[in-house]
């Protein structure tokens, strides 16, 4: 009798669960960098509402989109999700999240306040699928004592692609530390990918006119203008050899750790490089600058940012959209987001005051978001394939364009 | 001698296969399914098949895989045994000695992966400070960005992280050699080599049998390393498909053809054990 | 008695080790450096000075120390269930012969050759079902997956390298076969079976896909994620995960040291004498 006790007692154990969950429990995914702000504004909510218990249940950045697709699959889904911007509509393709505008504005959402193009993420078919609440924009980040070495001006970043590439000439060579400096970081490799050459490489076509796919998707991705757009990032590292050698290895993360050590004089990056750079070398001078751009245009970069989604079979919808409502407030952004809130009246809050961060609030009104075809993941990584082809040099440019706008073309007739 | 009843070697088998049977079953036949569907579930043939076989890339992706799965299992297989029977001599220090040489295997594959992918960079990386500080080159090497060099430099570290599960697996198997075996051996005048080449060697041949196998179907099934690595790259060169099936589901969200691309894979790797089955085994002797 | 070996092992021995552990050098002292010095070029041997924030950071504030105790459970499950079931089963194959066995040893291997990104939908569905997500047993049983096939599939092959002989003079004199099983057969492949039960607890310890999809929230969650959780939205926190590999990768080499005993030659010699 008392063997037969402790096996219960033991698969009891096993079969425990963590909590004792209840149907009126909101469960919210959000990032483990989160946790703790989620937590807090949980429980502001909660004391808003008392009817309503919120779950946070953290993720982490690894495998989250295969979590979510089993979870929105299963049909056993969360209530609300914080997900990248760029996933928000491929997630909506599949028909499982919810249409969210009429809700939201019923809960009082200002729409105005949003950044357009962040709006722009989140819809598919004229429908609303996700609130964004946080945005992102690259921006020139440069090695101000570098540039004293160099000889160049440490105010003065430069505008135009000519100087760019004059700058990054000059910096190029022996510091007078005695070490290698190169002047640019191009991203040609790593972990992070596609998505870190995307984002570093795609502004290049679009500011000359060009990019991958045109405003009716079509393929435009070998036109001359994209092409001449792309030569310039592709020739920074196999022509001028203003890029370290270990370029086709680095994605945004080894780029900017070249920089910390003085190995980089400038990359493209976002608000939150400036943190870790600063963390890694207090005593390295940062200088932002607008991305640059060809004479007479305008700079351009890639929206980045995340956004809240509710499945289509979350099982308290409407408690979920009051929650989305309640962080969509600027104050809460402001401290809810890593970089940017996406309601543009949080910009204001002093968080974001450090002037170091102009160039990057500036580069916001030039951001644009990414193509939103379901299609989009396959053929950013026929884009990386062939953008390596043309860094390792066994195809040029246009060679390498070509056959990516071929392959893109027989995709998208599939 | 026909038996009429069941034979005891079902009984012991039997709660194995019925466990295994309900966890694989379900998901063998949910694959099998969406492999011959469209994303709304309406019936499509073969097609999903017509486009994952015609895919731009599948050369080059066939020919990486052959190059890592072959390279690999070579290169576990020689360490592995090596260190097994290195690890079964009487020296001091050798429980030490064995336990350190496991540690490859136990580390994370991510955090061995992202660990190798650091030391081999090319401008901050200690490999090439080291050889560079010894003489043995003159500039740094590009391991995983140059397309020749890439796919070595993987095999290198697939076998650097399997390597000591061979080597226990090994050892494992030296224990059960007789003694007399050496002694017989030693009688007739052999060395070390020759313990080893008639004794040792042939003793571990089921261990063996079945080791190689599992090394082949985990090489083909290696996701981890190449994926923190290089991620397929640069440009493919060194892409193998179980990374291509996981791109497929996952980044793409083409369960269909994800699972086509499982189904063919399958039937492949099926027969290449069908074959290794044939021409080594050991049903014979019992 | 094994003979001495001369002094020239050592080489390829000491050559092995090296390249074996240099990765996990590299790792150990990383992890006692401060961020600024892990990407120096050229890079940094000692760190200078070292600092123990990266373990602080892994022991008291991160939730290692939890998901140590949910990877233990599920690991030290895991592989003694696929054991016990083993067993059995690797002994059928080895010892019997009948109708279907072929097919029944190929099925075997076949839930190894299933690729993991095609099985995760259809067995969350199995576990949702059961209302095992997020339990230590529904965890125990998916790994069954990974563990019970190579435990099947390797213990067959240590039970084949036992001559019959042994096992047939015993039933001769009037053994069942079980209990030749466990009096004979099971005592002479003790290293086998301690290498098969370390296979499956390292294959378990380090699995990542199934626990991030299976074990929902903290109180589940397994080492793996805990190390990816080390990852920030735009860097990873390299100490720390160096840190927590550290703490991830000792428990087991020491408790192989402590299993060395088991290794033990010269079971069966004498067997086949007289």
């Amino acid at each position: 009798m008392r063997g037969k006790l402790i096996l219960a007692a033991g698969i009891g154990l096993l079969l425990s669960h963590s909590t004792i969950a209840s149907a009126a429990d909101l469960v919210w995914w959000t990032m483990s960098w989160n946790e703790q702000n989620a937590k807090n504004f949980a429980a502001e909510f909660m004391k808003e509402n008392p009817d309503v218990t919120i779950r946070i249940e953290p993720n982490v950045a690894g495998g989250l989109q295969s979590r979510i697709l089993v979870a929105l699959q299963s049909g056993d889904t969360p209530d609300l999700i914080d997900v990248q911007n760029g996933i928000n509509i491929p997630l909506a393709e599949t028909g499982k999240l919810t249409p969210l505008r009429k809700a939201l504005e019923a809960e009082g959402v200002d729409f105005n306040d949003i950044l357009p193009a962040a709006l722009t993420t989140a819809t598919y078919n004229d429908e609303l699928y996700g609130l964004p609440f946080q945005v992102e924009a690259h921006a020139l980040i440069y090695n101000k004592g570098a540039y004293r070495d160099a000889g160049l001006d440490p105010e003065r970043p430069p505008q135009t692609w000519a100087e760019f590439i004059e700058y990054s000439k000059k910096l190029t060579g022996t510091g007078s530390d005695g070490k290698q400096r190169y002047g640019y970081g191009v991203s040609g490799g790593g972990a992070d990918q596609p998505g870190n050459a995307l984002f570093r490489a795609l502004p290049f076509m679009w500011m000359n006119g060009g990019g991958i796919l045109g405003p009716d998707n079509e393929v435009i991705i070998n036109s001359p203008a994209s092409v001449e757009g792309l030569k310039l990032y592709v020739d920074l590292f196999t022509e001028h050899k203003v890029a370290p050698p270990s370029t086709l290895e680095n994605d945004g993360n080894a780029l900017r750790r070249l920089f910390t050590v003085g190995n980089v004089a400038q990359i493209p990056g976002a608000t939150s490089d400036i943190g870790r750079i600063r963390e890694a070398a207090p005593d390295l001078e940062i200088g932002v600058g607008l991305l640059p751009h060809p004479e007479g245009k305008e700079p351009a970069a890639i929206l980045g940012g995340w956004n809240f989604v509710i499945p289509a079979d979350a099982p308290n919808k409407e408690a979920a959209i009051k929650l989305a409502a309640f962080m969509s407030k600027p104050e809460r952004q402001a401290v809810y987001t890593t970089t940017f809130p996406a309601a543009q009246s949080g910009l204001s809050m002093e968080r974001f005051a450090d002037p170091i961060m102009n160039a990057h609030k500036e580069m916001l009104k030039y951001a644009k978001p990414q193509p939103t075809i379901p299609q989009w993941s396959q053929i950013t990584q026929i884009f990386y394939a062939q953008l390596q082809e043309a860094l390792l040099g066994s195809a040029s440019v246009q060679e390498a364009m070509d056959v990516a706008a071929d392959e893109i073309k027989a995709l998208l007739s599939n | 001698m026909t038996l009429r009843k069941i034979s005891p070697g079902v009984w012991f088998i039997l709660p194995t296969m019925l466990l295994l049977v309900g966890l694989i079953v379900y998901p063998m036949i949910s694959t099998v399914e969406l492999s011959v569907t469209d994303p709304a579930g309406t019936f499509v043939g073969l097609r999903n098949f017509n486009v994952v076989i015609s895919a731009p890339s599948t050369k080059l992706i066939l020919f990486n895989t052959l190059f890592y799965v072959v390279g690999s299992v070579i290169f576990q297989l020689i360490l592995g045994i090596l260190a097994g029977i290195l690890l079964n001599q009487t020296f001091f220090g050798r429980a030490l000695f064995r336990s350190l040489m496991l540690i490859p295997w136990v580390i994370p594959g991510i955090v061995a992966a992202m660990t190798w992918a650091w030391m081999f960079h090319t401008d901050y990386g200690v490999i090439n400070f080291l050889l560079m500080q010894l003489g043995i080159i003159s500039g740094p090497v590009g391991w995983l960005t140059n397309p020749n060099t890439v796919m070595p430099a993987l095999v290198a570290v697939n076998a650097w992280k399997m390597f000591p599960f061979v080597a226990v697996m090994v050892l494992a198997g030296l224990q059960s050699v007789p003694e007399e075996l050496y002694e017989a051996a030693r009688v007739d005048g052999a060395e070390f080599r020759h313990e080893i080449w008639h004794v040792m060697l042939p003793q571990l041949r089921p261990v063996l049998f079945s080791v190689t196998l599992l090394l082949v179907i985990w090489a083909l099934d290696g996701i981890t390393i190449i994926y923190s690595m290089t991620g397929g790259g640069p440009a493919n060169r060194s892409m193998i498909f179980p990374i291509q099936i996981y791109v497929q589901a996952f980044e793409y969200f083409e369960f269909n053809r994800a699972a086509a691309l499982s189904v063919l894979y399958f039937v492949i790797i099926s027969a290449v054990i069908a074959a290794y089955m044939r021409v080594f085994s050991l049903d014979r002797r019992d | 008695m094994k003979a001495q070996r001369r002094g020239w092992i050592f080489v390829p021995l000491a050559i092995l080790l090296l390249v074996a552990v240099f990765p996990f050098f590299w790792m150990a002292i990383s992890s006692f450096k401060p961020l600024g010095q892990l990407y120096s070029i050229p890079p940094q041997w000692l760190p200078n000075p070292p600092t123990m924030r990266n373990f602080e950071e892994v022991m008291f504030r991160s939730n290692i120390p939890r998901y140590f105790i949910n990877s233990t459970i599920i690991s030290l499950g895991s592989t003694l269930l696929a054991l016990v079931f083993a067993i059995f089963a690797a002994y059928g194959f080895a010892r019997f012969n009948f109708r279907g066995k072929s097919a029944a040893l190929a099925f075997v291997l076949i839930g190894q050759l299933l690729p993991t990104a095609t099985v995760i939908v259809p067995l969350y569905l199995v576990l949702s079902y059961f209302n095992l997500i997020n339990t230590y047993l529904g965890l125990i049983l998916v790994y069954l997956i990974l563990t019970l096939p190579l435990s099947v599939w390797m213990l067959t092959g240590y039970f084949r390298s036992i001559p019959s002989e042994l096992e047939e003079a015993a039933i001769i004199d009037g053994a069942s076969r079980l209990g030749v099983l466990f009096r004979i057969s099971l005592p002479l492949i003790l290293p086998g079976i301690v290498a098969v039960m370390l296979y499956s607890f390292v294959a378990t310890w380090n699995e990542f896909v199934f626990a991030l999809s299976f074990a929902t929230d903290r109180t589940m969650k397994t080492l793996p994620i805990g190390l990816a959780e080390f990852s920030t939205e735009f860097d990873i926190d390299w100490g720390a995960v160096m840190a927590a590999s550290l703490l991830m990768t000792l428990p087991i080499a020491i408790i192989f040291l402590v299993l060395q005993k088991l290794f033990v030659g010269g079971l069966m010699s004498g067997a086949t004498k007289g």
